[in-house]
Order: structure tokens, then C-alpha cells, then sequence
């Protein structure tokens, strides 16, 4: 039953990857209009510090860790 | 005699011309068909830092918790605590492909709970010394290695140190642009490998125990305009072992303490996506809503957003709020059975809403030959339901080059 539970998982990972790369992004932005994205104030991820102290308040103070990118839970007594 | 020796130095010197000639055909053949190491692989250039900063943050929390015995009895008990955490980055790239990074951040934490260690004290005390001080300090490396044109690996490798508490981790990051760098393509897998005292209720050591921590996730950005963003993410997270710090405590029924018992397997899910919008006010808008779900029935929903204004060109004011709600774990209790296998009364694990509210402001300055440097401050207030309350501090300096 967990093994046929994890497969489950395993194959709804694997697939939302392959549909990721299927897609391929769209190209509907040229090279010479992303001024804007070249700004600090609209990078899409936090700065690195700034990040780190938020995640910590967050999920040590919550049972819902996970999904940015980092591990949720572990490595810290406090999780 | 002399006409053969006559003859042999005539020989000698054709030979020799022909060897010259040769040789400098052949030279004129290198300088045509090989290539310098530099054309090969690329100029290296002296290595250069991007970046030097520090971040200190102080966090004041008030609260009460079942968990916590510094109270009555029947509970609830302090969660009054005081963290001062300083953390340090430095980002050196070296020729066009290789970023390395190292991260140090260092807790020093009041706390009711992890002192709890009969090695410092002659009275082991899970109850009485909220205010011992606990110390915890990690370092990490990180190794981003630009393998093609639209390929980057990363790999992360650190150690976090506690009085009672040990944890190796390692990552391992691959990410590539489409579409013409329209879409950004993130797939990274972490580790975590944590090695710990187990204690009895009352604060003696019952040995060491070990949880290992295992995350997958998958994100994908794409651009939609020349001023909007909007990204996808996805985790996955397997945890083994003791997933219980082993000093939480539980109220029974019977007015009693006993120990927190919980599962030894838990399987997180947690899904996000986030949109990035530029306004044409010299502003940008971020949006999130994540959904969480995991195999202990928790379920839960954020919604954030935040705000970020420039001012007079090099000054940016942000103002955030957040909104969390969540259900509690499926053993979540305030007065246990002692019959019961697994039991918490840890309030972050119970039924509860939370919110936040922060404000910063950022200046930065170009100098002369050191890069812009920038100065950040920022306040956030964070309080739930359950009357659980942090106050946060923050405050950055440092060089971006």
C-alpha cells in the first residue's frame, strides 16, 4: 500500500516535470523589453537573508513548511 | 676529398634549409589550426566579489502553549522567547561560470525548553529557565556552476550546530531558461540529516535519535508581459525518524504531564503560485497563495502580498501582509488519554489563523570604487489566534559589487 502510494506520488512528479519541459515556456517577450525585470524591486525571489528570516518565523511557527524551493522541516531542534 | 666534403656541405646546408622551411610551414600551420587554452575555454578572468552583507534580526515573542511546562500544570505555559539572529553572505563569482557562496547565519535563542540538558545543570529543568540561552550557529557553501548558455547547476553543502543538536545538508539545484529566457525551469532536491538528544519528560538525556529530512521540488517562471511575471511551484517532502524535539510535553486528562508521541513518517505537500507585476509608478506588486497538505491532516491556505515603492531614486518603502490559517494535526490535544499512541499539545501543530504585518525601507548609495552600498531596515508583527505574538527587527547592510 506505501509502495503503490509512493509510485502514485513519483508518477505525478514525473509528470508535472515532463509537462513543465513539454510546454517549454512561451516566448512572448523579446530580450529588449525586460527593462523592468532588471530592477531589484521586481526580481522574483526575496533577498537571500531577507528570505531566510521570514521562512524561519513562518515554519517554526506553523505546521505548514514546504514548496519554496527549500527543505520544510529538519535541520534545525525548532522544527 | 675535399669535393666529397665539398659535396657533404652542400648536402648539409640543403638539408638544412629544407628542415627550416619545414619548420616554419609548420609554425605557420600552428598559428592557423590550434587554439589557445584562453579560446578553448573561455577568458578567465581574476575572480570577483558581488556581494558582502550581514543581517541581524531580533524577534520578541509573548504566548502560551500546552506544550510548555513553564505554567500551571493543566497548561497552558510560557512561549515567551527572545531570539538575536546575525547572519552573513559573501557571493565571489570566478571567471564567467562559477558563483560561489558562503552563508553563516547564527542564532543565540532564550528558550524555555532546549536547555533542558543535565550535562550544564545539576537539576535537569524542562519547566523553570525559560530565560538559559541556547546557541546555534550553521554554515553554508554553495557552488553554482553555469554549464551552458541556458544551464545552471547548483549544489549546497552545510552544518548546523545546536548545544544538543547536530544537522548535516545538502542540496542539489538544476535550472534552465526557455524559450529565449521567457521561462525559467527549476527542479532541486535537499537533504537533511539531523543527530540529537532524546530526553525524558523531565529533562535527562534518554540517548541520541536521528530524523532524516528529504525535499523535491519543482518550480517553472514565465514571463507574460514586459512588466508581469507569474511562477508555479511545487514540494514534496518525506520526513523520517523523530520528528518530535522529545521535551514537548502534554496535559492529560488526569491533570498530569506526559510526553509528546508522534509518527515517525510524514509526507508534505505543498503547492504555490506567485505573481510579479511592475507598476508604472516606479512600484511592483507581488502576490502568493500557497496550499499545503499533508499526511498528519493538515491542511492549509497563505495569501500574501506585498508592496514596494521608490522614492526620490534610491530610496524603496515596502509595506507586506500575510494571512495563514490552517487545521491542526489529527492528534492535536489539549488534556490527553494515556492511552493514546500519538499526542501533541505543541501549538504550532494546533488549529490556528495567523497574520502579519510588515514595513521596510531600503537606501542605497554608489560609491566611488566599492559598489552601491545599501542599508535596509524592517518591522514586522506576526500574531495568531491563540494569542501567540513576535515582533520582528531587521536590519541589513552591505556592498553589492
Amino acid at each position: 500500500m506505501l509502495v503503490a502510494a509512493w509510485l502514485v506520488r513519483a508518477l505525478l512528479v514525473v509528470g508535472g516535470l515532463g509537462l513543465g519541459v513539454a510546454l517549454g515556456g512561451c516566448a512572448v517577450v523579446p530580450q529588449n523589453r525586460r527593462a523592468h525585470f532588471a530592477d531589484p524591486m521586481l526580481r522574483d525571489s526575496d533577498d537571500a537573508l531577507d528570505a531566510h528570516r521570514k521562512r524561519k518565523l513562518y515554519t517554526t511557527r506553523e505546521a505548514a513548511a514546504g514548496g519554496d524551493g527549500k527543505r520544510a522541516g529538519g535541520g534545525c531542534s525548532c522544527q | 676529398m675535399g669535393a666529397a666534403a665539398s659535396s657533404f656541405a652542400f648536402a648539409s646546408s640543403r638539408l638544412s634549409a629544407l628542415l627550416t622551411v619545414l619548420a616554419l610551414s609548420r609554425t605557420g600551420a600552428a598559428a592557423d589550426d590550434t587554439f589557445e587554452d584562453a579560446q578553448v575555454l573561455g577568458e578567465r578572468s581574476a575572480a570577483s566579489v558581488e556581494l558582502v552583507q550581514t543581517r541581524i534580526t531580533a524577534y520578541d515573542q509573548t504566548g502560551y502553549g500546552y506544550q510548555s511546562q513553564a505554567g500551571p500544570k493543566a497548561g497552558p505555559g510560557s512561549e515567551t522567547l527572545h531570539v538575536l539572529q546575525a547572519q552573513g553572505e559573501f557571493v565571489m563569482k570566478q571567471g564567467d561560470n562559477l558563483t560561489h557562496r558562503v552563508w553563516v547565519p547564527v542564532d543565540l535563542v532564550t528558550s524555555a525548553s532546549a536547555d533542558a540538558i543535565d550535562r550544564y545543570y545539576g537539576k535537569p529543568d524542562v519547566v523553570s529557565r525559560a530565560s538559559a540561552q541556547n546557541l546555534a550557529a550553521e554554515v553554508d557553501y554553495q557552488l553554482s556552476v553555469r554549464a551552458g548558455p541556458e544551464t545552471t547547476w547548483t549544489g549546497t553543502a552545510g552544518m548546523h550546530y545546536e548545544e544538543n543538536f547536530l544537522s548535516w545538508l545538502y542540496s542539489l539545484e538544476y535550472q534552465r531558461s526557455l524559450a529565449d529566457d521567457n521561462a525559467t525551469l527549476t527542479l532541486s532536491a535537499q537533504q537533511a540529516l539531523d543527530w540529537f538528544d532524546a530526553f525524558y519528560l523531565g529533562g535527562q538525556r534518554s540517548g541520541r535519535t536521528s530524523r532524516s529530512t528529504t525535499s523535491f521540488n519543482v518550480g517553472l517562471s514565465q514571463l507574460l508581459s514586459p512588466s508581469t511575471l507569474v511562477a508555479f511551484a511545487y514540494g514534496f517532502t518525506l520526513q523520517r525518524g523523530e520528528l518530535s524535539n522529545t521535551w514537548n510535553s502534554v496535559p492529560t486528562v488526569t491533570g498530569e504531564r506526559t510526553s509528546e508521541v508522534l509518527p515517525r513518517m510524514r509526507d508534505r505537500h505543498a503547492a504555490s503560485v506567485s505573481l510579479l507585476q511592475w507598476l508604472p509608478w516606479e512600484a511592483a506588486l507581488e502576490l502568493r497563495y500557497r496550499y499545503y497538505r499533508d499526511d498528519w491532516e493538515v491542511t492549509a491556505h497563505s495569501f500574501e502580498g506585498r508592496l514596494r515603492q521608490r522614492l526620490f531614486g534610491r530610496l524603496v518603502l515596502g509595506a507586506s501582509y500575510r494571512h495563514h490559517t490552517q487545521t491542526g494535526v489529527f492528534c492535536f490535544t489539549t488534556r490527553s488519554l494515556l492511552l493514546s499512541s500519538y499526542r501533541t499539545a505543541d501549538s504550532d501543530l494546533g488549529p490556528l489563523d495567523s497574520d502579519s504585518f510588515g514595513g521596510s525601507a531600503e537606501v542605497t548609495l554608489p560609491t566611488r570604487s566599492y559598489g552601491t552600498l545599501f542599508l535596509t531596515f524592517g518591522y514586522d508583527t506576526y500574531f495568531r489566534t491563540d494569542e501567540l505574538r513576535v515582533n520582528i527587527a531587521t536590519w541589513a547592510s552591505g556592498l553589492r559589487f
